[in-house]
Formats: structure tokens, sequence, C-alpha cells
């Protein structure tokens, strides 16, 4: 589930999205809580560190990597 | 989108509804002893600063207990509002070790939604001689001053986010910013 949210979030990005949005649509979708959101985009942004870096390629790379 | 702002008798609860007016977003100013079910159709809610000492004067916060538990959607908690929702879900206030009334330097500690995209550091405005002394344990802290140790929090699974300062006030700096970041978690979790 969290790798179709996150691969969704990142293939079905809006122009004006950034990564919360992209992501919080994706879950909606799956009718999944607000705490998934929480948790999903707190593994996200702990992968990103603390320099900040853009959570679609960070979301990208987590994609990649499992 | 229709977010509700519930009057706690703050001197800026005007300010809160102008802002979110100059965002497009059809909003007004409803009594904190508003029904809940007729506040139960917004989108979300702003909680606004408010006069009363939370720690000594909690009645009259009205129906803040109420939407706390039972709105499903998004809830924004200013100042006073900040302070009655830590309470209201297991922590305390007290006496700040030193009020804050004016300009002092935030540090974000977790962007959250609410600080995103926003400096690590930068300027609000504080009005508040009471402060929350311990979080309950659903809430994070995601920002303090020098003088504050719990300036901003969220809940750990529900869009409930807290404010000690201002963001309503045109001496906070990134206010509008602030506001347009709760709307976005309106906009991705209203029902």
């Amino acid at each position: 589930m969290e790798r179709e949210c996150l691969a969704e979030a990142v293939e079905k990005r809006r122009k004006e999205d950034d990564f919360e949005q992209s992501l919080s649509r994706a879950l909606r979708r799956r009718d999944q809580p607000y705490e998934s959101y929480i948790q999903l985009i707190g593994k996200v942004r702990e992968a990103a560190g603390k320099d900040r870096k853009d959570l679609f390629k960070v979301a990208e790379q987590l994609l990649g990597s499992t | 989108m229709k977010v509700l702002v519930v009057d706690n008798g703050g001197q800026w609860t005007h300010r809160e509804w102008r802002v979110l007016k100059y965002l497009k977003v059809d909003t007004k100013i409803v009594p904190n002893s508003t029904p809940f079910e007729e506040v139960e159709e917004a989108d979300a809610l702003v909680l606004s600063g408010g006069s009363p000492s939370v720690a000594c004067e909690a009645g009259r916060m009205g129906n803040n207990g109420v939407y706390l538990d039972r709105f499903p959607g998004p809830i924004l908690a200013i100042c006073a509002g900040h302070q009655f929702m830590c309470t209201h879900f297991g922590g305390s206030i007290g006496p700040a070790q030193r009020p804050e009334f004016g300009a002092a330097a935030l540090h974000v500690l977790e962007e959250g939604e609410i600080f995103s995209g926003l400096p690590k550091q930068f300027q609000v405005w504080e009005s508040h001689n009471d402060e929350v002394k311990s979080l309950p344990d659903a809430f994070q802290v995601l920002a303090r001053t020098d003088d504050c140790p719990i300036e901003a929090v969220r809940h750990r699974s529900r869009p409930l986010f807290g404010l000690q300062f201002h963001p309503e006030v045109e001496n906070t700096e990134h206010g509008y910013e602030i506001f347009q970041n709760f709307l976005k978690v309106v906009e991705s979790w209203k029902r």
C-alpha cells in the first residue's frame, strides 16, 4: 500500500502540487486515514534528511531502493 | 472550502477571519458557544486566541472541547485555542517562565505541514502570559522560541495544529504562508 501510494504521488503529480498534496491525494483515493499520511510522510521526510531534499526525488529513490 | 473561525474573545480574531478571506476561503466568525451541529459541516475550524486565562477560566472557552472531540476535519488552534487544545487532550499549562509580548524569534524544529517551505527561523508575534507546560502524548512539538519551548504542535494522527504565536498579525513573518499551508491540509483532507 505504501509503495503504491508513493508511486502514485510521484507519477500522478499535478503541476501545482507539492509532495504533501500529491501524497495526500494518493492516500485519500485509497480511503486511507490522515494517520497513514503522517506515518508515510514521516518516512519520506526522514529519508530526505536535514538538507530538505526535493521530496519527489526522495520518494523516487525510496521506490527504486525497495 | 469553508473554514469557520471560532471566536474565543481574542483581540485578533477578526484578523484571522480577514486572512482567510484574503486567501479566498468561505469563512465567518462564530461564537465559541455555537452548537456542534452548526459547525460540523465546515471543512475546517480555526480556534482563535482569547482573553481567558485557560488555566483558570476554561469555562469561557465554550464548546471548544466538543469541537476538538467530534470535528473530523483539520483544526488550527491559536494562542488560547492552542493552550486549551493541549490541556483538553491531557497536557498542562501554567504561567510562562518569561511571558512574551511582541516580536520573538521562532525556531522551527520540524516542518510538519504548517511550516512547509518556510525558513528554520523567523520572527513571530507573541502575546501570552501562560504557556503549555507539558504536552499530551498524542502531540509533538514543531517549534520553540528562546523563552517558550512549546510554540507550535501537531497531533500525531489527526490534522490538529496548535500555535502559541499569532500568524494572523502582520509582524509575524510568513503568517500568510502558515495559513496557506493549513489550507493545503484542509484541501487534501476535507470530506
